[in-house]
């Protein structure tokens, strides 16, 4: 009972306490902040490095057609994680407004799907800042989306699609390709977020792109996508499928396919979690000072608590439990006031900005985002709270240790 | 003859210094009987405060044995010696020691938190604090029971230590030089206390240089180079 009560009156009467509480609070609460921001930004890099992949792609090598689409997805959706697929057309062409012609990249989906058009849909409110009525309508024709830096066309105008498409099923002679084209109306812009995506993708209906690329006798495919259930690894998923459909068929996780990135965004974010951790081992160097101090200012006091009776495991307990105390302070205030922080982080900024007159964070213009992302993961904030108080008890060991050690004579004496 | 409370046999205890070890308890035999009151005399350095710290457990002798009733003390363990510190032994020092970040009610009543674990003291704690309270106005403090010790005279200081010493009704009291610091009529008023309280039955000890002291007491000891001769 002593222990708890000498610690409390200890750590009080000392007014390094608060700078060793204040140095825990910083640490993580940066850490907390910090981190949450990084990760706010590498799931919306992940997302719009992803673009309009789905989780895992199907493709025949050379892009051959795909045919009966509808079997292939039934065996798809068989293996496990596995929510949704579905056929879609993809391939390069031009799009033409009068004599004006740009190099696309086309994506032909079927609208009516909610699943396979549940991105485009999304890119589609990104732009229009609001919900939209899905799927839109197509009494005037094939219904056309245009990425949002694709400098060709207006909402509502007539464009035309031209591919110079050879003949997607396999033959043993060279044939010679021969151009196609099909006609739409601009139903409105996208915005994915991906630059690349943005200045050169097109959406078309699944039947007009299959009709552009020649794949609609019967119609088929050239890809299929598959969307995962939450939390199941594309990579593993995609080699399942890849078991499932056999070696004519090509089945990758969008990580693979945008590797590089992934890999660097996730180094990137360890690279700076393991520096902001050094912020918990100078918190932790802090206590270890204070609570020396202490020992050394309570000489006496360690001397008296031995001579009325006070064991080792007590003596030590004071400021084991005042340095985790410290710890467990800083922190619970770190998160108390760094979620509700995070949580209005944007509101922040903008204060920033207009009181201020600081141009605050670059986040929009640098990442081309709405705002400051975040992306708070539980775990890690009872993992970065928790890592805080075990460090602040472990830099206590130490002065506990010297504690322990003292004579009570001579403690006495000297204190 | 009544059983004694505290023994001291054959002790004996040497300090390291440069010029060598410094003999400096060479075979005490000392007995204290419940009740009794005995001054320790001696001229400073002759090795009374390390007699008594021998006694109080806080020191191990080289050889020898404290037998406390009747039980030897000094041979046993670590955590044996703690216990009997808090509940058979009260120390009072000569420069106190209190603990200055509590109220002097707060100081009386720190051996028995230290006595007990959280369940324990929950249940006892309005019988400490009662016996606390009683405790400092048997001293005369109870206006000054919150009062810090920065906030008391030396006097008062001194009989707050008292009152700790009590808290958990020990058999033996060791005092250490306890007047060295007061002025002669604050001096006088806790050896007064402390003769009352070898009246109503614990053993006290008192280390001091004060001849006087050891003229009024029944019985008195004096220590030499190390070796203890009864009276003065």
């Amino acid at each position: 009972m002593y222990v708890l009560f000498l610690a409390t009156r200890y750590l009080r009467s000392l007014w390094l306490t608060y700078l060793a509480v204040g140095m825990v609070f910083a640490g993580v609460f940066a850490m907390l902040v910090v981190l949450s921001v990084m990760w706010g930004l590498e799931d919306f890099t992940r997302r719009t490095l992803r673009g309009p992949l789905s989780d895992v792609i199907v493709s025949r090598p050379h892009g051959l057609r795909m045919d009966e689409t509808g079997v292939l997805c039934g065996r798809i959706r068989a293996v496990a994680g596995v929510k949704a697929a579905w056929p879609v057309v993809e391939g390069a062409g031009l799009i033409r407004q009068g004599s004006y012609s740009r190099g696309v990249q086309i994506y032909g989906l079927d609208y009516a799907d909610p699943e396979a058009s549940r991105e485009l849909r999304r890119f589609v409110e990104a732009k229009r800042k609001k919900a939209v009525t899905w799927p839109p309508s197509s009494t005037d024709g094939a219904a056309v989306f245009l990425g949002e830096h694709l400098d060709i066309g207006e909402e509502g105008d007539e464009v035309d699609f031209v591919t110079a498409a050879e003949s997607p099923s396999y033959s043993p002679t060279p044939t010679m390709p021969s151009v196609s084209r099909v006609s739409g109306k601009v139903a409105g812009r996208f915005l994915s977020r991906s630059y690349w995506e943005d200045a050169m993708g097109v959406y078309l209906p699944l039947a007009q792109a299959q009709r552009l690329f020649r794949l609609n006798h019967p119609p088929c495919a050239n890809r299929l996508h598959v969307r995962l259930a939450d939390g199941i690894d594309d990579r593993a998923a995609a080699i399942a499928i890849q078991d499932a459909l056999g070696p004519d068929y090509r089945a990758m996780g969008w990580s693979r396919i945008a590797a590089q990135q992934v890999e660097m965004l996730a180094v990137e974010n360890q690279i700076i979690a393991v520096i902001m951790a050094f912020m918990i081992v100078l918190a932790g160097f802090g206590i270890l000072a204070v609570l020396n101090m202490q020992v050394t200012h309570k000489i006496g006091e360690i001397g008296l608590l031995k001579a009325l009776g006070g064991g080792r495991l007590g003596v030590a307990g004071i400021f084991l439990l005042s340095g985790t105390a410290i710890g467990l302070v800083g922190a619970s205030l770190a998160v108390a006031l760094g979620l509700p922080f995070l949580h209005h982080i944007n509101g922040v900024n903008a204060w920033l900005m207009s009181t201020l007159g600081w141009e605050g964070f670059y986040m929009a213009r640098a990442y081309g985002t709405d705002g400051i992302p975040v992306l708070i993961r539980p775990g890690a904030v009872v993992a970065i709270a928790g890592g805080a108080v075990l460090a602040s008890a472990l830099a206590a060991l130490w002065p506990a240790w010297r504690a322990t050690r003292l004579h009570p004579t001579e403690a006495l004496r000297n204190g | 003859m009544a059983r004694p409370v505290l023994e001291g046999k054959g002790l004996e205890k040497s300090f390291p210094s440069g010029a060598g070890p410094v003999k400096v308890l060479r075979g005490v035999h000392l007995s204290v009987e419940a009740g009794e009151f005995l001054p320790i005399l001696g001229v400073s350095g002759c090795g009374k405060s390390t007699l008594l710290h021998c006694l109080g457990l806080l020191e191990s002798p080289d050889a020898g044995e404290v037998v406390l009733d009747g039980r030897p003390a000094s041979s046993t363990g670590a955590a044996e010696q703690a216990h009997l510190r808090n509940a058979r032994i009260g120390f009072i020092f000569q420069a106190f020691h209190l603990s200055p970040e509590l109220s002097a009610l707060e100081n009386v009543m720190l051996p028995a938190r230290i006595a007990r674990s959280g369940s324990s003291w929950l249940g006892a704690r309005r019988e400490i604090l009662a016996r606390a309270e009683s405790l400092l106005d048997r001293v005369g403090l109870t206006p000054r029971a919150a009062h810090r010790p920065a906030q008391l005279s030396g006097g008062e200081r001194q009989r707050v230590a008292v009152a700790r010493s009590l808290m958990n009704r020990p058999a033996v009291l060791l005092a250490d030089e306890p007047t060295g610091n007061l002025d002669s009529q604050s001096g006088e008023g806790i050896i007064r206390l402390l003769e009352d309280l070898a009246k109503e039955g614990a053993a006290v000890l008192v280390v001091t240089h004060n001849e006087a002291l050891g003229r009024r007491a029944r019985r008195a000891v004096r220590m030499t180079d190390g070796l203890l001769t009864e009276g003065i």
